[in-house]
C-alpha cells in the first residue's frame, strides 16, 4: 500500500502542476500582446477638420492614436497630456468614438484640439481594433501596433514612446 | 351580421399578431446572451449598457444582416477579443475544470482499497 502511495501522490502533484502551468500561459496579458493590423478606414476616410485623407503620409513614423469622445470623463483627465504631447511635435490622431457633432466642435473648442487628425468613428474602427472602452491610446511604429494602453495615460507610458 | 365581423376581427387579428417574433430578432438576443461585455465581466452584452456592449450590438446586427452565420461571427469576435469574449470555455479548459473531480475520486479509490485490506486482515 505505502509503496503505491509512493508513486501515486507525486504523480497527482506532477498533474496539479502542469494544469496550472499550462493554464498561467493563458494569462489576459499574455493574450492582448497580439494586436490586431491597423483597420485601412483610418487612413482611407476624411479627416474631419482638415478635410483630407491620412493615405500614406504616415507610414514610416511613429505617432499615437488615441480614441477619446466628447461625454468621457477620463478623456478630459488625459488631454492635458496631450497639448503638451502636441508642443513636442508628436503626431497624434484622435479618433472620436460615438459622439454627436455638436459635442464634438464644443469640446475641442473648449479644451484645445492636440489631434493631427480627427477621425469620426460610429463604432466601425473600434471594433475592428477591438476597443474595449474610451480613452484608449496605440503607439505605432512603422504601422504596426505595439502597446496599447487602456484608461488614461501617465508619464512613464510616453517615455517609453520618446 | 356580428357574427362575421367579428369572424373578420379574428382573421385580422391572427394575421396581425406577432407569432413569428422568434426570427432573426430572437436569434440575435440569443446570439448577444453567449457574449461577455469585457468592461463589466459578470454580463453579457445583452444585459449591459456601456459604450463597449452597444457597439458590439450595432456591429453584431451588422454583420447579421450582410448573411455572416453565427459561428463566423463568433470566429471574428475570438480572433479580436480573445478567448474572454465567450461564455463558452474552450476546449483545453475542460481538464482543468474536471481536475478537482478527478483527483478526489483517486483518493476515493485509494482509501477504499485500503479500507478493504484492512477488513481482511481482521
Amino acid at each position: 500500500m505505502n509503496k503505491i502511495k509512493i508513486i501515486i501522490i507525486p504523480i497527482i502533484l506532477l498533474a496539479i502542476a502542469l494544469v496550472i502551468i499550462l493554464n498561467l500561459n493563458n494569462d489576459r496579458n499574455l493574450v492582448e500582446k497580439s494586436y490586431p493590423p491597423l483597420p485601412q478606414i483610418i487612413f482611407e476616410e476624411l479627416s474631419y477638420f482638415k478635410n483630407e485623407r491620412i493615405g500614406n503620409n504616415l507610414n514610416d513614423k511613429k505617432y499615437m492614436i488615441n480614441f477619446f469622445a466628447s461625454w468621457c470623463a477620463p478623456c478630459l483627465a488625459e488631454h492635458p497630456t496631450f497639448m503638451k504631447l502636441k508642443q513636442k511635435g508628436i503626431i497624434i490622431i484622435g479618433i472620436n468614438f460615438r459622439d454627436e457633432e455638436s459635442n464634438l466642435n464644443q469640446w475641442l473648442n473648449e479644451h484645445g484640439n492636440p489631434y493631427e487628425y480627427v477621425i469620426r468613428d460610429d463604432g466601425d474602427i473600434a471594433f475592428k481594433l477591438g476597443l474595449i472602452g474610451v480613452p484608449e491610446t496605440y503607439f505605432i511604429d512603422k504601422q504596426i501596433i505595439y502597446k496599447k494602453i487602456q484608461g488614461p495615460l501617465f508619464g512613464n507610458d510616453i517615455e517609453e514612446f520618446l | 351580421m356580428i357574427l362575421k365581423n367579428f369572424y373578420k376581427l379574428f382573421l385580422l387579428f391572427l394575421l396581425l399578431f406577432p407569432f413569428n417574433v422568434t426570427s432573426q430578432e430572437q436569434i440575435r438576443i440569443d446570439f448577444y446572451k453567449t457574449i461577455r461585455c469585457l468592461v463589466c465581466d459578470g454580463q453579457s452584452i445583452y444585459d449591459s449598457e456601456t459604450a463597449f456592449a452597444q457597439n458590439l450590438r450595432e456591429q453584431i446586427k451588422l454583420k447579421f444582416n450582410q448573411g455572416l452565420t453565427k459561428k463566423e461571427i463568433k470566429n471574428e469576435l475570438l480572433t479580436i477579443y480573445g478567448e474572454d469574449i465567450s461564455f463558452q470555455p474552450k476546449k483545453n479548459k475542460i481538464f482543468l475544470w474536471f481536475s478537482p473531480f478527478i483527483i478526489l475520486s483517486l483518493i476515493f479509490s485509494l482509501n477504499i482499497s485500503r479500507y478493504k485490506k484492512k477488513l481482511n486482515k481482521k
